[in-house]
């Protein structure tokens, strides 16, 4: 057919057909991107606790990392947990340590309610279980401030004891998760549930021990110090910029003998 | 008059294509630094990482992070995950010098040379400072998008 004997009608219905798939084309490339960042950033439609990564790559001059919402320390007032701890030594509480480490983890689960019922859905767990779980997440990691455990040991670990035990927290924490999935598939009692919990705690505690010579009253100092290092000046950081006091004025020269 | 509407009709459609294709061909070329969390027993306490990508595969064996020894970015891995760990956050990348280079100052600021599992300069405080959350923040401000963490960093 030649193109003189085309008629308008069609060739304007061809180009309203290519318009339209060179604006669908340009559209969907645009939209996997963009669509998938601001789901992820803003936590309207996909899970709080799980950011979904864009499909395609993203394009310089195009695209922007949005920033996904994460949990953040709770505000905390200056000692409050120092406060716990004197507290709990104070009442005869045998882990004083433990006692203000989890005030700690409530206030931090509280402050972050809403990721901790995502990550609860997510897993098919209860918050409370989420609160437990990030409690034994977070005293694993204390666990392997070695230098802080050498202290308390009062000598050094070898290289081989700090892999063990760094190994220790990776092997346990892998088979747990394992587990536990596996029990909320089996539509498992939450009583077993919490069984396993503290059975892992258990094991963690007790093979942890038996590489670090570390032990319960240690562990319990650990986790105590942890919280009266709290502003303490040996371990915050100086500011990288620090303001200038505004009522600062430069000391007079000292005068000279006989002025 | 039909023949330059046809013509234009057949430079748009090509030119999309054409466009669509030269993007593709353009991000197969750049880089970015992606950021993973090893989740820690289901709960809400996270170890991250960084590693450099091209979007399809992971582009260097180095794992940017502090505070551990275990491996994550794996060269020729696919780039959606690494082990244990899930995907959370990007930014656009150099190249591995601009990763090295901010984890070198990562390590300095934390005290861990060559990513060291602990800190020889400041105690370790899981909730507040000098750890791996720390140690990712210093990173990823230094190569240009900070990360969202859990810890104040002090």
């Amino acid at each position: 057919m030649k193109l003189a004997t085309l008629r308008p009608s069609v060739v304007l219905v061809a180009a309203g057909v290519a318009v339209a798939i060179a604006a669908y084309v340009r559209w969907s490339d645009r939209s996997e991107v963009t669509d998938s960042r601001s789901q992820d950033s803003h936590g309207s439609t996909t899970s709080l606790a799980a950011p979904v990564r864009p499909a395609r790559p993203p394009v310089p001059g195009r695209d922007t990392p949005r920033r996904p919402a994460e949990p953040l320390p709770p505000p905390l007032a200056p000692g409050e947990l120092a406060e716990v701890y004197e507290s709990a030594v104070a009442a005869g509480e045998a882990r004083p340590g433990e006692r203000a480490f989890r005030a700690n983890v409530t206030a931090f689960i509280q402050y972050n309610k809403a990721f901790a019922e995502d990550q609860a859905n997510r897993e098919g767990l209860s918050v409370a279980e989420v609160q437990e779980l990030t409690y034994l997440g977070f005293l694993v990691k204390q666990t392997q401030s070695w230098s802080e455990v050498e202290e308390l040991i009062g000598h050094d670990l070898s290289p081989d004891q700090r892999q063990a035990g760094e190994k220790l927290m990776h092997d346990i924490n892998s088979a747990f998760k394992a587990a536990m999935r596996q029990l909320v598939a089996d539509g498992a009692d939450p009583a077993h549930r919490w069984d396993l919990i503290r059975a892992t705690t258990k094991r963690y505690k007790d093979d942890y021990f038996a590489i670090t010579g570390m032990n319960p009253d240690l562990l319990d100092d650990l986790l105590a110090g942890d919280l009266r290092r709290e502003y303490s000046p040996s371990v915050t950081p100086v500011p990288d910029e620090i303001p200038h006091n505004p009522d600062y004025r430069p000391p007079s020269e000292r005068p000279e003998r006989g002025e | 008059m039909r023949k330059v509407l046809f013509a234009g009709v057949i430079v748009l459609v090509l030119g999309s294509f054409n466009t669509h294709s030269m993007s593709e061909q353009y991000v197969e070329e750049q880089q970015y630094v992606e950021y993973y969390r090893d989740n820690l027993f289901l709960g809400l306490a996270y170890h991250r990482v960084g590693c450099l990508t091209n979007w399809t595969t992971i582009r260097s064996s180095q794992d940017y992070d502090g505070f551990t020894t275990k491996r994550y970015c794996y060269y020729g891995a696919t780039a959606d995950s690494v082990p244990d760990a899930s995907w959370y956050d990007w930014n656009y990348a150099t190249g591995k010098a601009q990763l090295d280079a901010c984890g070198l100052r990562a390590n300095n600021r934390y005290g861990t040379p060559n990513y060291a599992s602990s800190s020889n300069s400041c105690n370790y405080n899981i909730l507040f400072d000098c750890n791996s959350d720390c140690w990712i923040r210093e990173f990823s401000t230094c190569q240009g998008w900070r990360v969202s963490i859990a810890s104040p960093c002090w």
